[in-house]
């Protein structure tokens, strides 16, 4: 059975603006597209899968790790999120990119854990001694998604900016910039026109810009 | 015509800034308009910035999964579990009427084709009877409590199967 290091090949289609632009773009232009990995790990072939998880883990744990605000959750959700993927290779149709179907399968696992954890945790909200209302704030910063950051008012900026964002814009915002999706693989996604990403994309970055002004 | 600010700006957005990489038509307004050069400025930090944000590649998380999916078979078992269960209960069903009544309908084809409606609605009558029959047997002879017991783990097994059958559906089933 040829195997993927047998094989020439030609390079996915990149889009331009991609989040990791750089050298991984370089990789990118001589690495095998998704859909010949998917025909290759269904055959198979162990580099294929390999391939796979090395190109898309990073990206899996980023967006999980904003999307439930914990490293270490986010990285049993993307080991939950592979094996349900490898689970179902089988169904995958190539007419459709692979990437968003990864994608669509972890923001499902990653709702689910928050509805999950929503159901499992009590409030925090309580009042003072005069009567007032106050929120307990509960920070573990090993658990951080940003902790990797040196600078920690930077880092705190970002979350805030983020969870500062209406939900519609923060999605959008994790699957581009944390999940590294296109613009066409968020409308494929979100089943949205391509403008109106756009155009969500362009307001969530208003946002954002007057958000961290003081760091841009 | 020249595009308008906002059209820039949501190019500029898309294009993390670089002014290399926008649509032709943007870069005239671009050399007229000191405001979308500043934004195109803060775009490329702002791109910079997001871009450092998901944690590097976990090494020892790759190796894991990759050990993982070669360890595990494509479909897990667990995936047959409400087929399984709906054979063993029709299984059980069967058992329970003494055979499978109207089974006798196989002789009717292909000879007897045209009767096939007629054939098909006596083993349902058959069906019907034989459930009828079971019934009345099980309320004569079992106590309510184990009735009761034995409803409810119908209800609960078909409410089991309807949630796998969506968890699956959610997780995998898209596209």
């Amino acid at each position: 059975m040829p195997q993927l290091s047998d094989r020439q090949l030609p390079g996915p289609s990149t889009p331009r603006g991609c989040l990791y632009d750089g050298p991984a773009v370089t990789e990118a232009r001589t690495a095998p597209p998704d859909e010949l990995l998917v025909s290759l790990a269904l055959e198979g072939d162990q580099a294929a899968v390999t391939s796979l998880v090395t190109r898309y883990q990073r990206r899996v744990t980023g967006f999980l790790a904003q999307l439930v605000g914990d490293i270490e959750v986010a990285r049993d959700l993307t080991q939950e999120t592979f094996l349900r993927v490898w689970g179902a290779l089988d169904r995958f149709d190539p007419a459709y990119r692979f990437s968003t179907w990864l994608f669509r399968i972890a923001h499902n696992l990653g709702v689910d854990h928050l509805r999950r954890r929503r159901l499992a945790t009590t409030s925090l909200e309580g009042e003072d001694r005069e009567g007032q209302p106050v929120q307990v704030a509960v920070a573990d910063l090993g658990k951080d998604p940003l902790g990797h950051f040196e600078n920690v008012a930077l880092a705190g900026a970002l979350r805030t900016a983020i969870e500062g964002l209406r939900p519609e814009y923060r999605e959008l915002i994790l699957l581009r910039h944390f999940a590294g999706l296109s613009y066409q693989e968020i409308a494929d996604l979100e089943s949205m026109p391509l403008g109106t990403v756009k155009n969500k994309l362009f307001r969530a970055h208003t946002v954002l810009r007057g958000a961290l002004a003081d760091f841009l | 015509m020249q595009a308008t600010c906002e059209t820039v700006r949501e190019e500029l957005v898309r294009w993390g800034g670089r002014v290399e990489d926008l649509p032709p038509a943007c870069r005239p307004h671009l050399e007229e308009c000191a405001e979308c050069r500043e934004i195109a400025a803060v775009e490329r930090r702002l791109h910079r910035l997001l871009s450092q944000a998901p944690p590097e590649p976990d090494r020892e998380l790759q190796k894991s999964i990759v050990s993982s999916i070669g360890s595990r078979p494509r479909r897990p078992l667990l995936a047959w579990l409400p087929v399984a269960a709906a054979l063993l209960i029709g299984a059980v069903g069967a058992i329970i009427v003494g055979g499978v009544p109207g089974i006798g309908l196989a002789r009717l084809f292909p000879g007897w084709a045209g009767q096939a409606p007629v054939a098909i609605m006596r083993a349902v009558a058959d069906w019907s009877v034989a459930l009828v029959v079971v019934a009345k047997a099980a309320a004569a002879s079992v106590p309510f409590a184990v009735r009761l017991a034995a409803v409810a783990a119908a209800v609960g097994g078909a409410v089991m199967v309807g949630l796998f059958a969506r968890r699956a559906r959610r997780s995998a089933g898209w596209r």
